[in-house]
């Protein structure tokens, strides 16, 4: 689908107009490379998390993206967030990516969501009309169960500026109306 | 480097004024292969060999064992078949990681026939080819029957070790010879005799006497990969001689900038013992790209990868004529300025003298590209970031040179048109240094420069990008598809990763008609949780009739509509009712106009 990319840029999309957040519904369950069952709406009750879907360790894009994140790893860790990265790999593969990536849980954890659980329930795998599925990357920020920003893509997004900045100030805002 | 450059060349300069008492000797001609029956074959042996560089002997990469490739002379219609066998010995760091965006595996090659309107596809102009040490390949360069006549080249293109080989002079120079009928050719012009100059410069280590492979990527070596010593400019593997002419007689002299990123000016003086005066000749074509006219002048400067084409005319009396070089570093700031040769008056003279030309040929076929023929715009913004990071992360610099804010992927492409389409493309030097813009298999015409309007726009395919300077080009894509590239021809810049992927579609594929039948393939562009979608509707298709269709993943119409650019500039299509699942909105205009873009609606 290269030829896309011709008028890519020609073409914007408008989002929805309700500006409200989307609250998580439902249980978002994972398990860690160093297999603990987590939650990620549980999760965000503690921390305002960034949570990624890649399309595991065998995708040289998805590596590129968490090497480009790793060098926000000092902001992240700073600001008190946490990335959860999950993909299809199987734990053992993801506590291999996290030696090699040189990865560390004081700023991220990689999971794994080998049946794909997850990442259907968050609108990351679609089954088409066609009988084919489509596997989306997505970046989200989750902060008390609401959903702050998201970014599907067949790209994985590598700028993370934005997205370091809006699970910031979530906490910042609430630590100025406590 | 341009430091040591200049203690270099102070060395060389005192050399070379001792072997200025020494009678000069003719610049040499690289040796000239002619097609045989439509066909020119050449076999590139990429061997090390030594070389007289500098005044020294040299270890370095070359074809076959020469200062610079064979020139190869051919005409439009005909083919090039080129044997490239890499003789270089095994990458030191083939075992090593690739780094990126950054010069290594500087024995990996392959070819690139710039300014040749070839296809990019298999054998052809393709550098996304890796010829390793070992290896050998056969490549085919099948010019078509209206392809341009001039000046071009070839040289290496692997992507990270374009800059290492180049340095070591890997060159050669391609004539497309002009026709002979005199109704497409004056003859005055294919009555002059021709001569090429190719110009290189070296990296050279004066202990080993080699030219030093890349180390690894620190913050040390990231900003200055090539190690070794900066040669002054040779021209056809010399620093200075004689060009010898009959007098009456016009030359025709073709240049080819082969230098990693300096620039080239040359200046024609008349010097007496009592003055110096400047003597002006004609150029007559850029980038191997007839002028509309000639134009007299008594300098040509032209950046990295370009070419430029003089008539020279035979000196007119005894005075000492000469040809002065100027180096130009990357910000284009002279560096060295010498005496590249001497015109000496050998021989009987001509009766009668011979005389300028008084039309030059037509240099693209179709003619300067016309307001209608426009298919498409595009922007592109060349942009250097924050140089200084590379002192805390050296991996930096393989994403601070970009095109658009994207460093080179080979796996990803960047821009995509479709064969027959013609661009309008406005480009954007957004740093505060100087970028030749290239693109390979097609030329352009450079239309506006800042705003201003060029009435009578030249071809080119090599633009200088001043800095903070906006340049509007328009190029037609012809008859090949496949991928190609476009980069900064400042080739450390380029091996930095400022190099964008094209991928020039067929005229005519099952896109056209079926956009959901097509594989999705990385990347894309649109994916969300959308309701709506705006699809802008290009100005320039006026009031043409437009349908925008919106087809899910199995080619069902969801949704249709017919309006027009000036009706609607921005058409919004509701999707909220639309269940999650690949779809595709194609806008087309029944008979020229057609895109297509892919949605992903996430539920």
């Amino acid at each position: 689908m290269k030829w896309l990319l011709a008028i890519a840029a020609c073409i914007s999309i408008a989002t929805a107009s309700d500006d409200s957040p989307r609250r998580l519904a439902q249980e978002l369950p994972l398990v860690t490379f160093d297999r603990k069952a987590i939650d990620i709406r549980s999760l965000s009750d503690t921390q305002p998390l960034i949570v990624l879907r890649y399309l595991g360790a065998s995708c040289s894009h998805c590596i590129d993206q968490l090497l480009a994140l790793r060098e926000s790893r000092e902001r992240i860790r700073r600001a008190g967030l946490h990335v959860i990265a999950m993909s299809h790999d199987d734990p053992h593969i993801c506590a291999t990516a996290m030696q090699r990536l040189a990865l560390d849980t004081t700023w991220i954890t990689l999971c794994s969501d080998n049946d794909n659980r997850t990442a259907t329930a968050l609108g990351c795998v679609i089954d088409e009309l066609d009988k084919t599925t489509t596997n989306l990357h997505m970046v989200m920020v989750v902060y008390k169960r609401q959903v702050l920003y998201e970014h599907y893509s067949l790209v994985p997004l590598m700028v993370f500026d934005h997205v370091i900045r809006v699970a910031d100030s979530a906490r910042h805002r609430e630590s100025l109306t406590r | 480097m341009t430091q040591m450059l200049r203690l270099f060349m102070f060395g060389m300069l005192l050399a070379t004024s001792a072997l200025a008492q020494a009678p000069a000797q003719e610049i040499p001609q690289p040796k000239t292969l002619r097609s045989v029956n439509g066909v020119l074959t050449d076999t590139l042996r990429l061997q090390m060999a030594r070389l007289p560089i500098a005044g020294r002997m040299i270890e370095a990469r070359t074809y076959n064992g020469a200062t610079n490739g064979s020139t190869w002379r051919v005409r439009r219609g005909e083919t090039i078949q080129v044997h490239l066998d890499n003789q270089l010995p095994r990458n030191p760091d083939a075992d090593l990681p690739k780094q990126g965006n950054f010069p290594e595996r500087a024995n990996t090659t392959n070819l690139h026939v710039h300014g040749l309107n070839v296809t990019p596809k298999g054998n052809g102009d393709n550098v996304l080819l890796a010829i390793e040490p070992g290896e050998s390949f056969d490549f085919s360069f099948a010019l078509p029957e209206d392809h341009s006549v001039g000046t071009n080249w070839y040289h290496p293109h692997h992507h990270t070790s374009t800059f290492p080989q180049i340095v070591n002079g890997l060159a050669g120079t391609i004539v497309i010879e002009d026709p002979t009928d005199p109704s497409q050719t004056d003859p005055a012009l294919t009555a002059m005799d021709d001569r090429v100059f190719v110009f290189t410069s070296y990296f050279i280590d004066t202990v080993t006497n080699t030219i030093p492979y890349p180390p690894r990527l620190t913050a040390t070596t990231a900003l200055a990969p090539q190690p070794g010593i900066e040669t002054p400019v040779h021209v056809n593997g010399v620093l200075t001689g004689k060009l010898s002419m009959r007098p009456g007689e016009i030359q025709r002299w073709r240049f080819v900038n082969a230098t990693y990123e300096l620039g080239i000016r040359l200046v024609w003086k008349r010097v007496t013992a009592t003055d110096t005066t400047l003597v002006k000749h004609m150029f007559i074509a850029n980038d191997g790209l007839y002028l509309p006219k000639a134009v007299p002048t008594s300098e040509v400067t032209f950046t990295s990868g370009a070419r430029a084409d003089v008539l020279v005319s035979a000196p007119p009396d005894d005075a000492t004529y000469v040809v002065e070089l100027q180096t130009l570093d990357r910000n284009m700031t002279v560096i060295e300025t010498r005496a590249m040769a001497t015109i000496n008056l050998d021989g009987t003279p001509l009766e009668p003298a011979m005389s300028m030309p008084v039309r030059l040929p037509t240099a693209i076929q179709a003619g300067s590209i016309r307001d209608e023929e426009i298919t498409g715009t595009r922007e592109l913004v060349f942009r250097i970031g924050d140089v200084s990071k590379v002192q805390l992360d050296s991996s930096a610099i393989m994403r601070t040179f970009t095109i658009d804010d994207s460093p080179f992927n080979h796996d990803v492409v960047n821009i995509t048109v479709q064969a027959g389409d013609v661009e309008e493309w406005t480009i954007r030097n957004d740093s505060r240094g100087y970028h030749p813009f290239h693109i390979h298999i097609n030329e352009f015409q450079v239309v506006e420069e800042d705003g201003v309007r060029i009435d009578e726009p030249i071809w080119h395919d090599v633009l200088l990008l001043a800095p903070q300077k906006t340049y509007k080009i328009r190029h037609r894509y012809g008859d090949f598809d496949g991928k190609t590239v476009l980069h900064c021809h400042f080739l450390p810049h380029e091996d930095w990763g400022m190099m964008q992927l094209i991928d020039i579609l067929p005229k005519t594929s099952s896109v056209d008609k079926e956009p959901w039948n097509e594989p999705i393939a990385f990347p894309n562009p649109v994916a969300g949780r959308l309701q709506s979608l705006s699809v802008p509707l290009p100005a320039f298709l006026g009031e043409r009739s437009l349908t925008v269709t919106l087809f899910n993943a199995l080619g069902h119409v969801v949704q249709s509509v017919v309006t027009s650019a000036i009706a609607t500039p921005t058409l919004r299509l509701d999707v909220s009712k639309q269940p999650a699942g690949t779809y595709y909105v194609r806008v087309d205009d029944g008979r020229r106009f057609l895109m297509n873009e892919m949605v992903v609606l996430v539920r």
